[in-house]
């Protein structure tokens, strides 16, 4: 085979796999984006109907009167981004600390029990924590869900942001500080965070997609339909109407609750990726 | 004062932990033991008084044989997903590594359905393959591939005896959400090979098969451990797509472990039982959790 058509061959095989990806990714969203739009008599067409004669806003509007969405939206919002605060801010001392200081025992343990706390099966704790909170009264509550919520992304979290700054944060750097008389939390500060907002922004995104999709603890610990977020609210609403009876009231409601996600992710994820990337090298 | 800010200077590494690691004590080890003390007892919604019942629930659930074909199904729930999404992950992962127009407008949109909702995901799914709705069948049958509509999540016949129709639906999908996570990790990896190794071998006259399997493959040998063995613990613990998408029906087909905790737990009240297969999920998982364990140890010590 001569140099010429082994070229054409490999560009052939490149858009092959970059097209059929993209039929195997958008494919879906396209038809769900098609379901919610389409004229009633074109639904259940066969065969399908792939391009609609007209498009059709009405459900829009019905959704919208029939479901609380903003309140819903307003609150996965809400839960999302306490999630990602008090995840933040735990994870990064604790990642931060055991980059620095590997060697000692109580660093040692804390990586036993981050790396550990993610292996263990969800379902494990699942039924033993359900009745600390009842107990506890926070069933029902926003703190509950937020307790939840990072907890399960703090080791995740932690383990990112040690290898980003083992990575990312020279240890000369800091020594030098620490000979100028600047304190263990003053170099944090000034320095390790500094660098590291990247790392940063990475795991906050992480930890908010984490929130903004959870559904079996937000399931299980709300009752109260005025706290519900997105995820659990939807599922009822498309619950109520069966899976089949009302495809096109399911559809719409589902575009309204991945629309924010997808333009918020558009917009942050070459950081994410690059974040991920800093880890994923080192494990 | 003085005394004071050197002895937070000296446990300053302790203080910064502490917080994550009580929380973590609290809300996810001591829970996880306490399940497990859980799963000894008869706890459960009608039942006022709990009491202390041996091994009662384990050989109840170990002599039910729907235990062990929910065993089954997770494992093959879990182990194909993650073949399947491994190998599609690397050749697309493979192609985006290349230098083209668009690129990065390609990786951002492959990464979409790591993004959506696993509720959502489950939602279009459904109307995907559903008997009436479904536009698959309605090409296949445009195409005249197919005569009438295939019941994709309905028809429980099996296949080769450990799979069945509504399984494989639920694996597709699942591949379909899971490959964006294993793509970024492989085109990751894939960067921090050295161009001049590729140019290399190029030279000396590999094709790109070649240059895949003998350079890029070996390279990414550790991103590839670590990502696999922890996707495929996430993958054995999957609830979202099964419960979402079928509930674990129809006739326990796509029953999967998480699934049968929840449905014990949390639809029967069974808090007892429930508990028992939480922890026979963690006995089967132990393994591989142990040598992920290992490994993350190692590099921690290496830095």
């Amino acid at each position: 085979m001569n140099k010429r058509s082994r070229r054409i061959l490999n560009g052939i095989r490149h858009w092959a796999v970059m097209i059929f990806t993209t039929i195997f990714v958008l494919f879906p969203f396209y038809w769900m984006v098609l379901t919610s739009l389409k004229p009633r008599e074109e639904l259940m067409a066969s065969p399908p109907v792939w391009i609609p004669s007209f498009l059709d806003f009405n459900n829009y509007k019905l959704v919208w009167e029939q479901m609380p969405l903003l309140r819903y939206l307003g609150n996965s919002l809400f839960v999302s981004l306490m999630t990602t605060i008090v995840c933040l801010v735990l994870a990064t001392f604790c990642g931060y600390s055991i980059s620095r200081f590997v060697i000692r025992k109580p660093q040692k343990i804390t990586t036993v029990m981050m790396i550990l706390s993610q292996l263990i099966p969800g379902t494990l704790p699942f039924i033993s924590f359900y009745f600390i909170m009842y107990n506890a009264g926070l069933t029902n509550t926003y703190q509950g869900l937020v307790i939840a919520y990072s907890v399960w992304a703090i080791p995740f979290c932690t383990l990112m942001m040690k290898s980003y700054f083992s990575q990312s944060v020279p240890i000369a750097l800091e020594e030098s500080a620490t000979l100028d008389g600047c304190s263990k939390f003053g170099i944090f500060f000034r320095i390790a965070i500094p660098i590291s907002v990247p790392g940063l922004v990475a795991t906050s995104i992480f930890a908010f997609i984490q929130g903004w999709n959870e559904f079996m603890w937000a399931s299980v610990m709300l009752s109260n339909n005025d706290m519900k977020p997105a995820s659990v609210g939807i599922y009822d609403f498309i619950g109520q109407y069966g899976a089949n009876s009302n495809i096109s009231m399911s559809m719409t409601a589902a575009v309204m609750i991945t629309l924010p996600a997808i333009i918020f992710f558009a917009f942050l994820q070459k950081y994410l990726i690059s974040g991920l990337s800093a880890g994923a090298v080192k494990g | 004062m003085d005394k004071l800010k050197k002895f937070v200077n000296k446990y300053t590494p302790v203080i910064m932990l502490l917080p994550a690691l009580i929380g973590v004590l609290i809300i996810q080890i001591y829970p996880s033991l306490d399940s497990i003390r859980l799963s000894f007892t008869d706890k459960s919604l009608l039942n006022p008084i709990t009491s202390y019942v041996g091994f009662d629930n384990y050989i109840k659930a170990l002599s039910d044989p729907q235990t062990w074909q929910t065993i089954l199904n997770t494992l093959v729930f879990a182990v194909l997903s993650l073949a399947l999404g491994a190998v599609f992950a690397m050749l697309v992962a493979n192609e985006l590594n290349k230098k083209f127009r668009g690129r990065t407008f390609f990786r951002a949109m492959f990464l979409a359905p790591w993004v959506t909702p696993p509720l959502v995901t489950s939602a279009i799914w459904q109307l995907l393959l559903s008997e009436t709705f479904s536009p698959i069948n309605g090409l296949l049958m445009q195409l005249g591939w197919i005569d009438k509509p295939i019941n994709f999540l309905g028809n429980t016949e099996p296949i080769l005896g450990f799979l069945s129709m509504p399984l494989i639906s639920i694996i597709i999908i699942n591949v379909w959400s899971i490959f964006p996570f294993l793509m970024v990790m492989f085109l990751a990896g894939m960067q921090t090979i050295p161009a001049e190794m590729i140019e290399a071998a190029t030279v000396d006259g590999a094709n790109s098969v070649q240059r895949f399997f003998k350079i890029t493959l070996p390279c990414l040998m550790p991103v590839i451990e670590t990502s696999i063995l922890l996707e495929g613990i996430w993958q054995f613990n999957n609830f979202n797509i099964s419960y979402l998408v079928t509930k674990g029906g129809p006739l326990n087909s796509t029953m999967v472990m998480a699934v049968d905790v929840y449905t014990e737990a949390f639809i029967n009240f069974n808090y007892g039982s429930g508990a028992t297969i939480s922890v026979l999920m963690m006995l089967i998982i132990l393994f591989p959790a142990v040598v992920y364990l290992k490994k993350q140890l190692r590099q921690t010590d290496n830095i």
